[in-house]
């Protein structure tokens, strides 16, 4: 029968396993992000870019109707909310501070998931009826000397776009996010469990 | 200024990394994943380094993102599959060491039967961390602690001799 001091002299003996070295820490930590903001910041920077064209289409075409630039300003504005949603969020994760305790942490998880289900709830059937409404105000002029197949076309793949990220898209990227999600808060509340 | 950073980084890095590093194997029980969850904490430790305002010992501060790593550390099916392979990857293991070594694989193998919040506990307790450090890393009360460590001992010195008997 062994007692626990000999286990604790089978832990002191055991061969160094060597950590990796700090050169190759160092070089990995300069890379930066991790990975769990990694996609919401190229989601971002993808918004920033369509928003900077965008605005560079506003500002440099020249439009006769005003409905035009009407849908351009809808597009716009829908998307700068939504950028800001993201910002939003982003900063929500990097706020979470994992030096906190596992409780504490598991909070912070919770906000997070539940603002990400409003983003992938109703605003998001919000967005893209604003921006539904903001292009076909802006197709209006722009389309208005193409021929009808042309315009069956235009109105058809947007229409099909919008349809495919709405009730394909949307749904399995919220749910894998959601899965992750799950998976860490389950741990977390088993933990806490454990620690009570 | 980034020099000074990444001169704190190394010391901090050599003076914590192995303690972390028992504590992610303990949890894993694979060192491959071990020096993966040791990289991902110490990455955090560099993205938040500037934070740290000496309110607590750094060791104590470190121990903590490592644990929150550790538990966030099964995010994918994939890894959740990989954890619940611990004590087969751990008996793996076992024919990899010499006959001196069976009894630190053996060891890993009833710290991997553990369940997670005692397995991170008594990686610190074997590598001699203080209570109040453990307590605070826990974040339970260092009496409720002591009454916890005292039970994980007797629990893992059991499977240690149910196992050895095998």
């Amino acid at each position: 029968m062994k007692d626990f001091d000999h286990l604790l002299m089978v832990w002191q003996g055991q061969p160094k396993l060597e950590p990796v070295a700090v050169e190759e820490v160092l070089k990995q930590v300069k890379k930066g992000m991790s990975s769990l903001t990694r996609n919401l910041f190229w989601s971002i920077t993808g918004m920033l870019l369509a928003l900077f064209g965008i605005s560079m289409v506003m500002l440099f075409f020249v439009f006769h109707s005003w409905i035009t630039y009407a849908g351009i300003a809808v597009i716009l504005s829908t998307m700068v909310i939504y950028v800001l949603m993201m910002i939003r969020d982003y900063r929500l994760i990097n706020k979470q501070d994992l030096t906190i305790d596992p409780s504490s942490y598991l909070q912070s998880l919770k906000e997070y998931q539940k603002s990400r289900a409003t983003i992938y709830g109703w605003m998001y059937y919000l967005y893209v009826l604003l921006l539904s409404v903001g292009l076909t105000l802006y197709f209006f002029e722009v389309l208005q000397s193409a021929s009808t197949q042309f315009k069956l076309a235009a109105y058809g793949l947007t229409a099909a776009w919008l349809l495919f990220c709405t009730f394909y898209l949307k749904g399995r990227i919220f749910a894998s996010e959601q899965e992750k999600l799950n998976l860490m808060i389950d741990r977390l509340v088993r933990l806490q469990e454990q620690f009570n | 200024m980034a020099d000074n950073k990444e001169e704190a980084f190394r010391k901090v890095y050599e003076a914590n990394s192995k303690k972390i590093f028992h504590l992610c194997y303990g949890y894993t029980g694979d060192d491959d994943a071990a020096n993966d969850l040791l990289q991902e904490t110490f990455l955090k430790v560099w993205q938040n380094l500037h934070k740290f305002r000496n309110q607590a010992l750094i060791s104590t501060w470190i121990y903590r993102i490592a644990v929150n790593t550790c538990l966030t550390y099964l995010r994918s099916e994939k890894r959740q599959a990989k954890d619940e392979l611990t004590p087969l990857i751990a008996e793996n293991k076992r024919e990899e060491f010499s006959e001196k070594n069976e009894q630190v694989a053996l060891l890993y193998k009833c710290i991997s039967k553990l369940e997670e919040s005692e397995r991170i506990i008594i990686t610190l307790v074997l590598d001699e961390v203080p209570y109040p450090e453990i307590a605070d890393v826990s974040g339970i009360s260092e009496g409720n602690l002591r009454v916890k460590i005292y039970r994980i001992k007797q629990k893992l010195t059991e499977l240690y001799n149910h196992y050895e008997r095998l």
